[in-house]
């Protein structure tokens, strides 16, 4: 019994470190409204995702101070978005080659990782990879869209994702 | 019943046997089992015995919340995986941590429960645990904090299994049992229906993400938990067994005392785990659960593939038709209660028959609706499947539940989660091999072979379950009777055995063996070859557990203690044959007899000189591998653990096998001295002249039958049964 009490209060202090809790998102965030495609549509490549965004300035990178309310955005199709407070070059950390090459994870590197940035609200995709180990002629894929702020890092934890069905290609 | 201060072992076991068939029917009725079907209503049962409808509404709904955070976390995973940015697989990996968590945790909570009144604390510490951990769930920020998240979640939810059923059978009279268990099994099935809508209604109009759902399922757990504050342990068998040895006790004019003398035989936690595995019913029921674990793959997971690529059907109506799913059995377990209640009473056999042929008809139906061309025609063939199945947990669970003494409940009902989930993990790889070939229709047939092996299982622990029910009912009575006779001065015998059974694997080899030694006697068991005579000590030592009868030491039951512990009380068995550790040296065989004694090194020692001086060849050969000994000097070697462990009963087997007569003549008179010192002997030999000229009271074995038990001399006029043991002597060219 004692052991276990210990284990509770081990946890309660492992999980007591781990919140900040003005950084946690307990409500739905309804800023971004996506308006193409259609969720769960069947769509043809060349994709363009669009969205709306309000209350969030849409600016490049490094062109003010980093801040929660303005900065670009990062889409992800078929994969799950960095940490909060990580930048894009976390993709790439456990790449050996790309550490020793200056400027890298570069667009054409987070490219292969289907991972794109925008400073507009709308992505055009040439191609989608289809989706590993699944021979399904109709394949479901989904995108992620998260904010980044100025430096490049995730702000909060706050996404966005889509549904879209592709037809996978024949050789 | 009249007993006498001082009264012969015999005539007190006389009395046992006696008062034992008279209680048995009485017995039988108070455990629910009438022999006739009729129910009242469960109200009206309450109300008679005076128990509220509180403790299955409380654990019902632990039931239920019990399931909150599993449900949530795999209808949520990938929203956690987005905002925390962590992969699926990571996710996976930390869920799959908490299964194992879940499946082991019953064993420690039995464990935990198994002294004194607490699983009513337990089952509300464990309530509040998971509600927390609910609760902060919704407050992680790494993969981490996830994992422990999920791991003490897994630890408090899988207790409830080792918990809520045990206690439930203490907090409700026999006659309500089967209902009260389907009410549980309706509550828990509950949580199917209302975790899906919870979770849509938090995520959906409330609009709350994933944290804030976890938020309001803890808080919603938290409260069910605080309800459940009032929960009480009624004691182990306060409806059952405590009546039955109540009612012993009314037999004799005693009343209800706590000085039982069982502290120091009371059953550790394996020993009990290895105990509830012996007896018929549970081994054949628990394997019925392996197959219901089995079972569960492909009914919580393909059914979603099923419903998939067969009939199209969106996640929004997959979740419709698992709403219908886990409804119809909640409706089906409450309909089902009272026939279940009216088979049991009956004849328990009968609720098994049917419990078999239920589960046959469940996956007949399963069957035929993986290959239904009509969708409807496949959800009613599902719907009544699941109906099916869900009354057998309720059915499965009394039977392993009612041929066990109380205490031993959390155990049985932790040991059928464990198969059930390891069943779990046989299904995944078998019905995975069977998508991979078939699809997930395939899968849907596929459950009839498994099905059909679990529905044979179940069907036959019918032909078990009254012989097991009874033999429960003897242990129980036998203990409290001899309770009762020691304190109203009679002697019990310093060793008992009633009734032995005994295998190796499929051939038995011993038949229900009544064995009794007495304080200080000198016993000689007789026999030839095969009789069963070095398996009766094995029996005693604890070497061998028996398949049914019991062994008592001094007044208290051994059957199923550990051979170690039995060395702790006094027993110490002299293997036949070269009872010795070849490859050690004298010295340090005389020091591993003492293992048990060892914390105590100067006596330790000091005994060790002791068998020096009784035995001064030994002296000069201390430092020889007992390997290079000969036959009658490890022999003295061996009988050295006597004068090392000074035990209150020693059994010797075949100390002359292969001896000079002169050997053998100086180590019967060391056998003489140890039995003169207060050590009561057993002496197995198959040489006559040897073991009654030492005994005055023998026993002769044959077939694994006690088929002589008196005075020695009376033995010796006994020329059919000693013909065997000389013929077979000189066969041998032994000295008989």
């Amino acid at each position: 019994m004692k052991l276990k009490v210990a284990g509770f209060a081990l946890a309660a202090l492992a999980l007591g470190g781990c919140v900040n809790l003005s950084n946690l998102q307990f409500r739905g965030d309804h800023r971004l409204h996506f308006v193409a495609p259609r969720a769960d549509s069947l769509v043809r490549l060349p994709l363009t995702l669009r969205w709306t965004m309000s209350d969030f300035d849409v600016v490049p990178p490094n062109a003010q101070p980093p801040s929660a309310h303005a900065g670009y955005f990062a889409i992800f199709i078929d994969r799950y978005p960095v940490r909060p407070g990580q930048s894009l070059t976390s993709v790439a950390a456990n790449d050996p080659i790309c550490a020793h090459h200056p400027g890298c994870p570069d667009a054409a590197y987070l490219a292969q990782y289907q991972i794109y940035t925008t400073t507009t609200t709308s992505l055009r995709l040439d191609a989608v990879q289809p989706l590993a180990g699944n021979n399904d002629r109709r394949q479901t894929h989904r995108a992620i869209v998260i904010l980044l702020d100025t430096s490049g890092r995730r702000i909060g934890e706050v996404f966005w994702s889509i549904s879209f069905d592709l037809n996978r290609p024949t050789i | 019943m009249s007993t006498t201060k001082g009264a012969r072992p015999d005539t007190v076991v006389e009395e046992i046997q006696s008062t034992r068939l008279a209680l048995r029917e009485r017995a039988r009725r108070q455990l629910g089992v009438v022999g006739e079907s009729g129910t009242s209503p469960l109200r009206a049962v309450l109300r008679d015995h005076s128990v509220a409808i509180y403790p299955v509404v409380a654990i019902g709904l632990l039931g239920i919340t019990d399931q909150f955070q599993g449900y949530a976390l795999s209808v949520l995973a990938p929203d956690i995986s987005s905002s925390l940015g962590i992969g699926i697989g990571g996710v996976a990996a930390v869920t799959a941590l908490a299964g194992l968590a879940q499946g082991v945790a019953p064993l420690p909570m039995a464990r935990l429960s198994q002294q004194g009144r607490r699983r009513a604390a337990l089952c509300i510490i464990t309530g509040i645990g998971w509600a927390l951990m609910t609760l902060y769930t919704g407050f992680v920020t790494s993969l981490t904090a996830v994992l422990l998240v999920l791991l003490l979640d897994g630890l408090t939810t899988g207790s409830a299994s080792a918990l809520h059923g045990p206690l439930l059978m203490d907090s409700y009279p026999p006659e309500a049992r089967v209902r009260v268990l389907s009410t549980y099994g309706a509550f828990g099935r509950s949580s199917g229906v209302l975790a899906p809508l919870l979770v849509a209604l938090v995520a959906g109009p409330l609009d709350f993400t994933w944290r804030g759902v976890f938020i309001f399922l803890g808080l919603i757990c938290l409260v069910v938990s605080l309800f459940s504050i009032r929960l009480r342990d009624p004691g182990f068998g306060r409806w059952d067994t405590e009546v039955l040895r109540e009612d012993v006790r009314q037999l004799h004019g005693a009343t209800a005392t706590t000085d039982h003398d069982e502290d120091d035989v009371s059953l550790g936690f394996w020993e009990i785990c290895r105990r509830v595995m012996l007896i018929p019913t549970n081994r054949r029921v628990i394997a019925g659960f392996t197959v219901l674990g089995l079972l569960a793959v492909p009914l919580n997971t393909y059914i979603s593939f099923f419903l998939d690529e067969r009939w199209h059907l969106s996640a929004a109506g997959r979740g419709l038709f698992f709403g219908y799913y886990a409804a119809v059995q909640v409706v089906a377990l409450l309909i089902y209660g009272r026939r279940g209640e009216s088979l049991f009473r009956k004849d328990p056999a009968a609720l098994m028959r049917w419990a078999g042929i239920t589960l046959g008809a469940g996956i007949i139906l399963i069957g035929v609706g993986g290959l239904s061309p009509w969708f409807w025609l496949m959800v009613a063939l599902f719907g009544v499947s699941a109906c099916a199945i869900a009354t057998l947990l309720p059915v499965m669970g009394l039977a392993v539940m009612s041929v066990i003494p109380a205490r031993m409940r959390p155990h049985v009902a932790a040991l059928t989660t464990i198969s059930s989930g390891l069943g779990g993990l046989v299904g995944a790889l078998f019905f995975a091999g069977i998508d991979r070939r078939f699809g997930a229709g395939g899968t849907m047939v596929a459950v009839m072979i498994p099905g059909a092996i679990g529905a044979l299982l179940i069907a036959s622990s019918s032909r078990l379950i009254d012989t097991d029910m009874d033999r429960m009912i003897d242990e129980v009575l036998e203990d409290e009777e001899i309770n009762q006779l020691v304190r109203s001065g009679a002697r019990p015998s310093m060793l008992a055995c009633r009734g032995v059974d005994f295998s190796y694997g499929q051939v038995q080899v011993l038949f229900g063996v009544d064995f009794t030694v007495d304080e200080g006697e000198l016993v000689a068991l007789l026999g030839v070859n095969g009789a069963g005579k070095s398996t009766i000590l094995k029996v005693i030592s604890g070497i061998g557990i028996p398949s049914a009868g019991s062994v008592r030491f001094r007044g208290q039951d051994i059957t199923y203690l550990d051979a170690e512990r039995r060395l702790n009380l006094g027993i110490t068995q002299i293997p036949g044959g070269r009872a010795v550790f070849g490859s050690l040296t004298v010295a340090e065989n005389l020091r591993s007899f003492g293992f048990s004694v060892r914390k105590n090194r100067r006596v330790l020692d000091q005994a060790i000189e002791h068998c020096f001086d009784v035995f001064p060849r030994l002296a000069e050969r201390r430092n020889s591998l007992a390997s290079t000994l000969s036959g009658g000097e490890q022999q003295m070697l061996g009988l050295s653990k006597a004068f090392i462990l000074k035990p209150k009963l020693l059994l010797i087997d075949e100390l002359s096998l292969g001896l000079a007569p002169v050997i053998v003549g100086q180590l019967l008179e060391l056998v003489r001295e140890i039995n003169a010192g207060g050590t009561a002997v057993v002496l197995v030999e198959q040489s006559v002249n040897i073991a009654l000229s030492l005994a005055d009271h023998a026993y002769f074995m044959e077939k694994g039958e006690i088929r002589f038990d008196g005075a020695s001399r009376d033995l010796l006029e006994r020329g059919d049964l000693l013909r065997a043991v000389f013929l077979e002597g000189v066969a041998a060219g032994g000295s008989r």
